[in-house]
């Protein structure tokens, strides 16, 4: 869902016509690069602690 | 021991990221206020910035305090709530409740940043252009989905009284967002 948000951003960013847009488009996209790579960390970092026994993600 | 005495493992993280979010936007939208006080006062205080300008800063300041720093606390109080009245981590996991978090944030900061650069509808408190209008109605769907999924889902029998009033704030919002900020744009590409 974040990866389409990051392609939408990008594609307003591309065809933009004025400054709200092209700000808009990248900082969505920029969101969902840093938000999907959130979520990878987040799948390391359980698999560990779960490696671990430790499981003590809120 | 049975499963209805195992503790519950609520997810508190994404209530404490909503809650360190009210703290931060009420500061900032007080100080604003001040900013904005002081200009009243003294509109050479402006410094003569397009950004920094009355009208522009206005806006910043009521969303600020209602949208940021209000919203912000409605979420993580009903995210709190809800878990601990329904018995039951909130629908959706930590992803969804992340997006909703984050989501909610990328609006505040991205209608903030139109307002200064000049970007409005010109309505109030509707004053985001129809792209972040689009955005806060993804948020708040997930928003709904996570709360009423939460409900669904409970292991208690009564669904307490403080859920119908969230799950009404969560419907009148909706609609009022939808109806006061019904918009043809121009093109896709223009805000």
């Amino acid at each position: 869902m974040m990866a389409v948000f990051g392609l939408i951003g990008l594609v307003l960013a591309a065809g933009a016509t004025d400054n709200g847009i092209y700000i808009f488009g990248l900082c969505l996209a920029g969101f969902a690069i840093v938000f999907d790579v959130g979520l990878i960390r987040r799948h390391y970092d359980k698999a560990e602690a779960y490696r671990r026994g430790e499981n003590r993600h809120v | 021991m049975s499963d209805r005495l195992q503790p519950v493992r609520y997810n508190d993280a994404v209530v404490k990221k909503f809650v360190i979010a009210t703290m931060f936007w009420g500061v900032v939208a007080f100080l604003v206020g001040v900013v904005l006080a002081t200009e009243l006062a003294w509109p050479a205080a402006n410094l003569g910035l397009s950004f920094t300008n009355f009208g522009r800063l206005r806006p910043v300041h009521t969303s600020g305090a209602i949208f940021a720093f209000g919203g912000s606390a409605l979420l993580g109080t009903s995210f709190y709530i809800v878990q601990r009245t329904c018995r039951v981590r909130l629908f959706g996991g930590e992803p969804l409740a992340n997006f909703v978090f984050w989501g909610y944030q990328f609006f505040i900061v991205m209608a903030a940043l139109s307002y200064t650069m000049g970007f409005s509808q010109g309505q109030e408190y509707a004053e985001p252009e129809w792209h972040l209008d689009l955005w806060l109605t993804v948020v708040w769907v997930c928003y709904g989905i996570i709360f009423i999924g939460t409900i669904l889902m409970r292991e208690e029998p009564h669904i307490y009284v403080a859920n119908w009033f969230y799950m009404a704030f969560i419907l009148t919002i909706a609609v009022l967002h939808i109806g006061n900020n019904l918009a043809m744009p121009v093109s896709l590409f223009t805000a």
